[in-house]
């Protein structure tokens, strides 16, 4: 799975150092635990990608989710924007083994409030989660700009 | 939240580790128990 940015976007992206914040944290077995990242005031993100990984306490991989037995990690996002830019609520992403230790390009995705995560943990053990994003940050109105006409 | 719902966050609360602290501002919203 990959994505192509647009020529306007992928020219900002060159231009501005690709961040990739990562975010390590428990998940205690038969809990959802949902966290949220706002920008510093006047800057928004676009994101272009995510990593996803699960480790048990003994250091072991997680299994991809096993939808016979209804197993293993459940991923979403809201990608929670100011007018007239539109709030995304993503769709839910299973993470079977196509989504786990690599990087998922995908989006752009345009954040200029919050980024709102939801992972869910239905294994039997505790999964210390890891998240990793791919971003780029731009003050608010180049975001307006470049992704104006998609808000309505 | 029940008493094990909110050790479950302090739990999570303690062990969390985020590398963005420069990028910008994470917060845990909520922890909750679901159905497996």
């Amino acid at each position: 799975m990959s994505v192509i940015l647009p020529i306007e976007l992928l020219k900002e992206a060159f231009k501005q150092a690709q961040q990739m914040p990562q975010l390590v944290g428990p998940v205690p077995p038969g809990y959802s635990v949902t966290g949220r990242l706002e920008p510093p005031s006047g800057m928004g993100w676009v994101f272009t990608g995510f990593m996803f990984g699960g480790h048990l306490a003994d250091g072991s991989s997680i299994p991809g989710y096993n939808f016979a037995t209804g197993k293993g990690l459940v991923w979403k996002a809201t990608y929670a924007n100011v007018q007239p830019l539109r709030t995304f609520v993503d769709r839910t992403f299973y993470l079977t083994s196509d989504y786990l230790y690599q990087q998922i390009f995908y989006g752009p995705r345009p954040v200029t409030k919050f980024l709102e995560v939801t992972i869910t943990n239905t294994l039997d053990q505790t999964v210390y989660f890891s998240n990793t994003a791919f971003v780029f940050e731009l003050p608010l109105d180049r975001i307006m700009e470049l992704f104006a006409g998609e808000g309505r | 939240m029940d008493v094990d719902e909110r050790r479950a966050e302090e739990f999570v609360r303690r062990n969390l580790v985020f590398s963005g602290d420069r990028v910008g501002t994470f917060s845990i919203v909520r922890v909750e128990r679901v159905k497996t």
